[in-house]
């Protein structure tokens, strides 16, 4: 959590402290080693390193948090839905949700991001319109437990609609699952970005994102341009991993039969 | 990435693609001894336009020998295609340039170390000499050029291959990668006539530009053997070509043959050749192929003439790995790795670089009514203040690692030739984006650096917006770049960070290269929904052809003009190039894109060639390699 929190603070709070130009390339400056005033070097564009990956992150943690609330939302009513009403309409829910997982999902982000442009709110869109249905998957197994327990039933019996059902009483007491794939996802969205980024496909000038970042450096891999593949890398990866073991610390926290252990 | 187009015109190219050398002959006599130092040919560029990368050695003067040197392959390039009649889909350097040339070549070699400028020694004819009032060209071929089964070249070989090019014209347009349909040979040919073995007359149906027809058009006539592929089966009689049904039949046969990969370096066909090899072996599912001496080559050749071994690589990281492991003779540098040069050298290798010929830009749309974009990029103020925020020698610098040339114009600066106009060679719109603020200025804009400029004063006086651009108009517009090579995108970015100091938003964004040129390209029908789309794209650029003309690209309705630019003046100076007789015409055109900027031309990266050390012959055959062309009959081997 510690983690997280640096690098959020690192990324918002950081460019109120450190003052960097992200919009005026400086070929003069082009691909500088760390020194006075670029305490990371500079990039091809003679641009501050550092001030672009406090930049950079502002967009990863952004896409990452808005992919996964897109993401779960979609997910949990979908999955809830499906879970409490069952018969037909379940198995037919569950079957679109399989032939989406069959599609390779990153083919066809790439192409939406080439046809309508990428931008923070665009990817954190198409990456959250492709990633809600594990969460349907978990939230549905959720529901189909809860729905046979007592206090549903008592609930139905007290003339509960089926909304009042699932906004009340099953999407409540599905919060732990819903909760610990917030975290997955966000650590999921973080790493997409860098791929399309890596890929040539994220974010464009005058914003930046981590993958974006590290692709400009692995071109200078072997000329040892370590400043611009390297704090980028640690970044992407200590971020990710902070998420996912977030979400290890959740779930074993609010999984009971993981507690009794 | 590599480059697999050749030096003709209006071919596309992907953007900076062109670290892949994909090389082809070109220069002297294999007796030249010049100690020069550079590249020789005529292209002396000066400093502030860069160009020329590393240096090459003057030729060994030890001792000889033969053995075989390894080429590398660049990815993406294995030969598809024999036959000399060179289809379309096989118009393309690693078909032909480093190809089906090593084994017949054209009548006249118009490469020369890197200017693309002709080398006498290496034609099979003499220049045309032209009569009628350029309506007739008589050409003589040289003799010492022959066939290696023994026979002699003759006039009646050049006409087989016109024969056989009308046939298989007939039959699809696309049967020859040339063709322009109306346009030189063969549409433009009234009749090819053979007085005597030695010589034969060309006489058109109207007056064509000498230059034009000699440099474009004349280049792409290969003789083949008629007294061996004359016929329409493999043991069949010998046919009269002259009669339509039978070229027509030969050509079935020949096109056949030709698209059996398997047999290439086992059919008889293919072993009658004029050129310095023959093709002793062919993996038609690598693409490598072995090469080896023609003994009856009449062309220059280095004293003790090497086996040829062209090795196919996968990606230029594997052909990089192979340089840095000392694992091939002849190979090349990929951009991405300029800055590994000096490992490359103490492996043993020299290094030379120079750009090829043809244009890299950012095209304009014309066309795009967002945002009255074309009203906006119609003024030539707006096209110069947006040349004026381009830092050429920068992104040579910074880009490039110093790799690289300066193009300012469609005939860029480097390599120079004798038609780059003179204000090609500096830059006409230096970087300084005070000046294209303060043409904007002038032109009733009101500039708000950090933000968006917007029109103050609408109107057509010199004072004024300019035509159809309405007062309050923003001056923002996007950018759409090829998302590899990474250069391209460094370049877009620079150029839209210097844009937003003057307040002009660019708007950034990416697509493949195949995505650009379907969808982004006013003039094909898919492009048409897409034209209110992009405003600005970086794709690529062309190759120039040896006389280079814009016909087709910058033309009003040129079937390449991307971006639907279109000019009175310079339709009339493009048309001029390929039909009057003045030899200046196409200079002059150049000069007049060049300070029209029909889009934002672009720094051309290097080729970057490497060789062993062992491999030694004249400068020019290494200079060659940038510009696409392969002359390892001129190499030897020392120690």
């Amino acid at each position: 959590m510690a983690t997280l929190v640096f690098f959020v603070l690192f990324c918002f709070v950081g460019p109120l402290v450190y003052h960097a130009n992200l919009l005026t390339a400086n070929l003069t400056l082009s691909n500088s080693p760390p020194g006075a005033g670029h305490p990371l070097g500079t990039d091809s564009e003679g641009i501050d390193v550092l001030g672009e990956i406090m930049k950079g992150g502002q967009a990863s943690l952004e896409i990452g948090f808005l992919s996964a609330i897109v993401a779960i939302a979609v997910g949990a009513f979908y999955g809830a839905v499906s879970g409490l009403v069952g018969g037909f309409l379940d198995s037919a829910l569950m079957r679109v949700v399989d032939v989406l997982l069959s599609i390779p999902f990153l083919f066809v982000v790439l192409i939406v991001a080439v046809r309508f442009g990428a931008s923070v709110l665009s990817l954190s869109l198409i990456l959250g319109a492709f990633t809600w249905l594990v969460p349907a998957r978990l939230v549905r197994g959720e529901v189909l437990s809860l729905r046979v327990r007592d206090f549903v039933s008592a609930a139905r019996l007290a003339g509960s609609s089926q909304w009042r059902l699932i906004n009340r009483h099953l999407l409540p007491n599905a919060l732990s699952v819903i909760i610990v794939n917030v975290t997955f996802n966000i650590a999921d969205a973080i790493l997409a970005v860098a791929y399309l980024g890596f890929l040539g496909f994220g974010l464009h000038y005058p914003q930046y994102d981590w993958g974006d970042l590290l692709s400009n450096g692995t071109q200078y891999m072997l000329d040892g341009y370590w400043w611009l593949i390297y704090p980028v890398g640690f970044c992407v990866i200590a971020t990710v991993m902070a998420c996912n073991l977030i979400g290890d610390a959740l779930r074993d926290a609010l999984d009971v039969r993981l507690r009794r252990r | 990435m590599a480059m697999s187009t050749i030096a003709r015109p209006g071919v596309r190219i992907a953007a900076l693609a062109v670290a892949g050398l994909t090389a082809l002959a070109a220069c002297s006599s294999s007796s030249s001894g010049s100690s020069s130092t550079r590249a020789s040919g005529n292209t002396a560029p000066s400093a502030s336009l860069g160009g020329a990368f590393g240096t090459i050695p003057a030729p060994a003067t030890g001792a000889q020998h033969a053995g075989t040197i390894t080429w590398a392959e660049s990815p993406g390039t294995s030969p598809t295609w024999i036959l000399p009649i060179v289809t379309s889909a096989a118009y393309s350097v690693n078909d032909t340039s480093q190809f089906s040339e090593e084994l017949w070549r054209p009548l006249y070699w118009f490469s020369n170390g890197v200017a693309p400028t002709q080398t006498p020694a290496m034609s099979l004819a003499n220049p045309p000499v032209w009569s009628n009032g350029n309506t007739t060209a008589t050409i003589t071929l040289k003799s010492n050029y022959k066939w290696s089964d023994g026979q002699p070249i003759t006039s009646r070989d050049v006409l087989f291959f016109f024969d056989e090019v009308k046939a298989a014209i007939n039959e699809d347009p696309g049967n020859w990668g040339p063709y322009s349909p109306g346009l030189g040979i063969p549409d433009e040919v009234a009749s090819v006539t053979t007085p005597n073995a030695s010589t034969l007359v060309f006489t058109m149906k109207k007056a064509v530009n000498p230059g034009w027809f000699y440099d474009d058009e004349l280049p792409n006539v290969y003789p083949i053997p008629a007294h061996a592929w004359a016929k329409a089966s493999a043991n069949g009689p010998l046919l009269d070509f002259t009669v339509p049904a039978n070229a027509k039949k030969i050509y079935d046969f020949l096109s056949k043959q030709a698209m059996s990969l398997s047999t290439y370096a086992t059919n008889p066909l293919w072993q009658v050749v004029n050129g310095p090899y023959t093709l002793t072996a062919f993996d038609s599912s690598t693409g490598a192929f072995t090469m080896t001496p023609n003994a009856s080559y009449g062309g220059p050749h280095a004293a003790h003439m090497s086996v040829l071994s062209a090795v196919p690589f996968t990606s230029d990281t594997a052909e990089f790995d192979a340089v840095r492991a000392g694992s091939i003779d002849v190979g090349y540098l990929p951009l991405d790795d300029i800055k590994q040069v000096k490992i490359v050298e103490s492996s043993g290798y020299n290094v030379f670089g120079y750009p090829s010929f043809g244009f890299s830009y950012v095209t304009y749309n014309f066309a795009d009514t967002t945002g009255d974009f074309n009203h906006i990029i119609a003024q030539l103020y707006v096209r110069q203040a947006l040349a004026h925020l381009e830092d050429e020698q920068g992104y040579i610098r910074a880009f490039f690692g110093g790799a690289g040339g300066a193009g300012y114009g469609p005939v860029p600066a480097v390599p120079q030739t004798p038609y780059t106009p003179a204000n090609a060679m500096t830059d006409p719109y230096p970087f300084s984006v005070a000046d294209a603020v303060s043409l904007l200025k002038s032109h009733g804009w009101t500039v708000n650096p950090g933000g968006t400029d917007t029109c103050a004063q609408a109107g057509t006086g010199p004072g004024d917006c300019g035509a159809g651009i309405p007062a309050g108009t923003k001056l923002a517009f996007n950018l759409i770049y090829v998302n590899s090579p990474a250069l391209a995108g460094q370049e877009c970015t620079a150029l839209a960070s210097a844009a937003a100091s003057a307040g002009i938003t660019i708007n950034l964004s990416s697509a493949t290269y195949n995505y650009i040129i379907t969808y982004y390209d006013d003039p094909v029908p898919q492009g048409k929904a897409y034209i209110n789309k992009w405003a600005t794209e970086d794709f690529g650029g062309f190759t120039d052809s040896t006389y280079p003309t814009q016909l087709g690209v910058f033309n009003g309705p040129g079937s390449l003009n991307e971006g639907d630019y279109s000019n009175p003046q310079a339709d009339a100076l493009i048309t001029a190039s390929v039909t009057s007789g003045n030899p200046n015409a196409v200079r002059a055109e150049a000069s007049f894109l060049t300070a029209d900027q029909p889009g934002l031309f672009l720094p051309n990266p290097d080729n970057v060639a490497v060789w062993k050390t062992d491999v030694s012959g004249p400068e020019a055959s290494f200079a060659s390699q940038t510009q696409y062309y392969l002359n390892a009959e001129l190499w030897w081997l020392t120690g």
